[in-house]
C-alpha cells in the first residue's frame, strides 16, 4: 500500500519474470530429462533386438552346421559363416551400447559362451569334413552343441530381462517426469496468470487512483483560478524573472491583459520609480540601513514576516494612474526560503475622494464651529451688556423712587406717597422679570453657574419667611415654617436656594386663597427635603406635566400680582438640578400643592 | 470733619442717586465717570472710602481696584464694589481683586446707607453730624 505505483509495477513485473524464468528452466529441465529418457528407451529397444539377434544368429548357425553335417553340402554352411561375424559385430554394438554395470558382466558371459557356441558348431563342423558323418552326428548326439546353445538362450534371456527392467523403470521415470513438467507448467502458468492478473487489477487501481487525483488537482486549480478571477482586487504574484499570477482583477486596475505580462515583465512597469525611490528612502531612515530604490523595497517589510501593506500610485497601460492599497507577502517554499512574492493591490480612488471630501467637510464643519463659537461668544456679550443696560435706568428708578419715598427730598401728601409706590412696585416687578428672562437664557445657554459651597440652611429659610410672612398675613393665611432643631448645612449656593424657596412659598400664597401654607424639611439618606405645600387651587394632572417648562403659565387667566414671567419653576426647577438637587411637583385639583426641592446633603469635608 | 466717599461711576443718574442718599446723610462725596480719573482723585482727595462700579466703560472695577492696592498711597483705603453683575462668583472676583465689600444693585434707598456705613473704618470719631 505504501508503494509507489512504479514500485508496484516494476515488482509485479520482476516477479512475473522470475516465475516465466522458473518454468521455463524446469520445462526445459523436464523435456531434456524426457529426451534423455526416450534416448535410454531407443538404446533399450536395441539392446533388445541385438541380443535377440544374437540369439537367432546363434540358432542359424546350428541349423547350418545340422546341415552341412548331415548332406556334407558346404552350402549349408552359408548361415554359420555369416553367423559368426554378425554375433561379433553386434556383441561390439552392444558393448558401446550398455552402461549399467552388472549388464556389463552379462555382456563378458555372453561373449564367452558365444564363443564357445561357435566354437562347439566349428568343431563340428571340421570333425564332419575330417572324420565324417559319424563323427560329427556322434559328437552332437553327445549333446555337445545343445549344452551350450542352452546356456547361450540363458544368458540372453537374463539379458533381455534385466533390460526390460530398465526399460520399464526408463519408461516409468520419462512418465513421472512428464507428469511433473505438467504440473509445473500448468502451475506456473496459474501462478503468473494470477500475477498478471493482480498487476493488472493494481494497475487499474492506480490508474483509477491517478485519475481522481488528476481530477482533485485539475478542481482545485479551476477552483483557485475561479477564487483569483473572482476576487475583485488585483491579485499578483511573481519574481524577480517576471509576473507568474495576474488576475481578472489586475487586469481591470492595470488595462494590461495577464497575457502580455505574465512571464514578459516584471511588476517594476506598474510602478512610479520617484515613489520607488521615495519609499527606499524613507524605509533607509526608518531602519538606518541603506535600500536600492528597486522592487526589493515591497518585501524589506515581509521578512520579518508581516506583510507590507503601503498605498501607492499604479501605472495603468495606458499611461493613467491609480491610487491603490497594496499588501505584498512573501511566499516561501517548503524550506522557507522567500521564492516569490504576492501582492493584492485595492483601488482606493473612491476612498481617497471620500476622504478629501472629509476633509473638505470637515474643515467646514471647524469653520461652522468656529463660527457658531463667535456668535455664542457675541451672545454672552449681549446678554451681559442687556443686565447692564436694562437695570442701570432700573437702578435709577428703583433708587430716586426710593428716596422720596423717604421724603428726603420733601414731605409727600398720600396720594404722592401712594403713587410712587405704584412706581416703585412696578419698577420692581419690572426688574424681576428681567432678572427671570435673563436667569432662563443663561440657564439654557449653559452659562450660569452655582455655588456647590456648604451652608446654613436655617439661616436662609428663615430670611425667606421672614420675607413673604407679610404677604401671607395681608391674606389671612397661616405660614407653618418647621425648621429643623439643629442648624443643618447643606451643599448649595444660598443665594439661588433662597430664590427658589422664595418663589415657590410666594407661589403657594399667590394660588391659596384660604387655608395655610407650610414648609417643613426632611432628612433622607441622601438628600436634604424642603416642601412647601398650601391648601390652595392645586393643579390640574395634565398641566403637572408642563409646569416646569420656560414661558408656562399653568392658567393664564389668573391674575399675578408679582412675577408674572411663568418662568420662576422653570428656573427654580433648573437651579436645583444645576446645585445636584431635583424640584419635584405634587398636586390634587382644588385641594392643594406640594414642591418639594431635594438637595444634596453635605459631603465630605468640604475644602 | 465730614468723612469723604469716592464713587466712580459712570452712570450719571447712579451718581446723583448715591450722591445725594449719602449727602443727605453728613458724607462728602467726590466722584469720578471712569477708572483714570477714580484713580487721580483717590490720590488727590483721599476718600475714606470708595464705591466702585465693576461694570465701567474702558479700564474696568477689577483693573481700578488692582490699581489702587498696589499704589502705596491709596492702599489702605477700603473699597466697595457696586454692581448690578450679580452673578455666582463676582463676589468671590471682586474680593480677591482686594475690595473689602460688595452692594448690589440696584440701590435700595432704605439700605443703602446703612450698608455703607457697616463697611466704612470707625476712625476719626464725629463722623455723622
Amino acid at each position: 500500500m505504501t508503494l509507489s505505483i512504479e514500485r508496484q509495477v516494476i515488482t509485479g513485473f520482476a516477479v512475473t519474470l522470475l516465475l516465466f524464468s522458473a518454468i521455463g528452466t524446469v520445462s526445459y529441465r523436464s523435456t531434456t530429462q524426457l529426451a534423455s529418457n526416450a534416448e535410454s528407451v531407443k538404446q533399450a529397444s536395441e539392446v533388445l533386438a541385438q541380443l535377440a539377434g544374437i540369439l537367432s544368429l546363434a540358432t542359424d548357425a546350428e541349423t547350418g552346421q545340422r546341415g552341412f553335417t548331415v548332406t556334407g553340402d558346404e552350402s549349408f554352411l552359408e548361415p554359420y559363416h555369416g553367423a559368426a561375424a554378425g554375433v561379433r559385430a553386434r556383441l561390439l554394438a552392444l558393448r558401446g551400447t550398455l552402461v549399467d554395470p552388472a549388464q556389463q558382466r552379462r555382456l563378458d558371459a555372453l561373449e564367452l559362451v558365444t564363443t564357445e557356441r561357435l566354437d562347439v558348431a566349428r568343431q563340428i563342423i571340421e570333425a564332419r569334413r575330417s572324420l565324417g558323418f559319424e563323427a560329427a552326428r556322434d559328437m552332437t548326439a553327445k549333446g555337445m552343441g545343445k549344452q551350450v546353445h542352452d546356456r547361450l538362450r540363458a544368458v540372453v534371456r537374463e539379458m533381455q530381462a534385466a533390460e526390460e527392467a530398465i526399460l520399464r523403470e526408463r519408461e516409468e521415470a520419462t512418465r513421472a517426469t512428464a507428469r511433473f513438467t505438467v504440473t509445473v507448467v500448468l502451475l506456473g502458468a496459474g501462478i503468473a496468470l494470477l500475477w498478471v492478473i493482480g498487476a493488472l487489477l493494481l494497475i487499474q487501481r492506480s490508474l483509477r487512483l491517478h485519475h481522481q487525483v488528476e481530477r482533485a488537482l485539475r478542481e482545485a486549480h479551476e477552483f483557485n483560478q475561479a477564487i483569483l478571477d473572482g476576487a475583485e482586487d488585483a491579485i499578483i504574484s511573481g519574481d524577480a524573472a517576471g509576473i507568474r499570477t495576474f488576475n481578472r482583477g489586475a487586469e481591470r486596475l492595470l488595462g494590461w491583459s495577464a497575457d502580455e505580462v505574465v512571464g514578459r515583465h516584471t511588476a517594476a512597469i506598474f510602478f512610479d520609480p520617484a515613489e520607488i525611490a521615495q519609499r527606499a528612502q524613507s524605509l533607509s531612515a526608518q531602519l538606518n540601513r541603506a535600500f536600492a530604490p528597486d522592487l526589493e523595497v515591497l518585501l524589506v517589510k515581509t521578512r520579518t514576516g508581516q506583510p507590507d501593506e503601503h498605498e501607492w500610485t499604479f501605472i495603468r497601460k495606458d499611461g493613467s494612474r491609480v491610487p491603490v492599497l497594496l499588501t505584498v507577502t512573501a511566499l516561501r517554499d517548503a524550506t522557507g526560503a522567500i521564492r516569490s512574492f504576492l501582492g493584492i493591490a485595492r483601488d482606493i480612488t473612491a476612498q481617497k475622494r471620500a476622504e478629501a471630501a472629509m476633509r473638505k467637510s470637515y474643515d467646514q464643519l471647524a469653520l461652522a464651529k468656529e463660527r457658531a463659537e463667535a456668535a455664542d461668544r457675541v451672545k454672552s456679550a449681549f446678554l451681559a451688556t442687556m443686565s447692564h443696560e436694562l437695570r442701570t435706568p432700573l437702578n435709577s428708578i428703583i433708587g430716586f423712587t426710593g428716596v422720596l419715598l423717604q421724603e428726603l427730598a420733601g414731605p409727600l401728601n398720600a396720594e404722592q406717597r401712594k403713587q410712587l409706590q405704584m412706581v416703585r412696585d412696578s419698577a420692581r416687578h419690572l426688574l424681576a422679570l428681567i432678572n427671570d428672562v435673563l436667569d432662563i437664557s443663561k440657564i439654557e445657554a449653559g452659562e450660569l453657574r452655582v455655588d456647590a459651597a456648604p451652608f446654613d440652611l436655617r439661616a436662609s429659610i428663615e430670611k425667606v419667611a421672614g420675607i413673604v410672612k407679610p404677604l401671607a398675613e395681608k391674606k389671612g393665611l397661616r405660614l407653618d415654617v418647621t425648621l429643623p432643631r439643629e442648624s443643618v448645612e447643606t451643599v448649595g449656593d444660598p443665594r439661588r436656594v433662597e430664590q427658589v424657596l422664595l418663589n415657590l412659598l410666594n407661589n403657594a400664597i399667590k394660588f391659596t386663597e384660604r387655608g395655610s401654607v407650610a414648609l417643613t424639611v426632611r432628612l433622607s439618606v441622601s438628600h436634604l427635603e424642603i416642601a412647601v405645600s398650601d391648601t390652595g387651587i392645586g393643579i390640574e394632572p395634565h398641566d403637572l406635566a408642563t409646569l416646569f417648562r420656560p414661558f408656562r403659565q399653568v392658567d393664564s387667566t389668573l391674575t399675578r400680582a408679582y412675577e408674572g414671567t411663568g418662568l420662576g419653576l422653570a428656573i427654580s426647577q433648573r437651579l436645583a438640578r444645576l446645585m445636584g438637587g431635583e424640584l419635584r411637583a405634587e398636586s390634587e385639583w382644588r385641594k392643594g400643592s406640594v414642591f418639594t426641592l431635594a438637595l444634596p446633603l453635605t459631603r465630605a469635608p468640604a475644602p | 470733619m465730614k468723612r469723604r466717599i469716592l464713587l466712580i461711576e459712570d452712570n450719571e443718574n447712579n451718581r446723583y442717586l448715591v450722591t445725594f442718599l449719602l449727602e443727605q446723610h453728613g458724607y462728602e462725596v467726590v466722584h469720578a465717570p471712569d477708572g483714570p480719573q477714580g484713580l487721580h482723585l483717590a490720590n488727590q482727595a483721599r476718600p475714606d472710602l470708595i464705591l466702585l462700579d465693576i461694570q465701567l466703560p474702558g479700564m474696568d472695577g477689577y483693573a481700578v481696584v488692582r490699581a489702587l492696592k498696589s499704589d502705596p498711597a491709596t492702599r489702605s483705603i477700603p473699597v466697595v464694589a457696586v454692581t448690578s453683575y450679580a452673578m455666582c462668583g463676582d463676589r468671590e472676583r471682586t474680593i480677591a481683586a482686594g475690595c473689602c465689600g460688595y452692594i448690589e444693585k440696584p440701590i435700595d434707598p432704605d439700605t443703602f446707607v446703612p450698608a455703607v456705613e457697616r463697611l466704612l473704618p470707625e476712625s476719626g470719631g464725629k463722623d455723622v453730624p
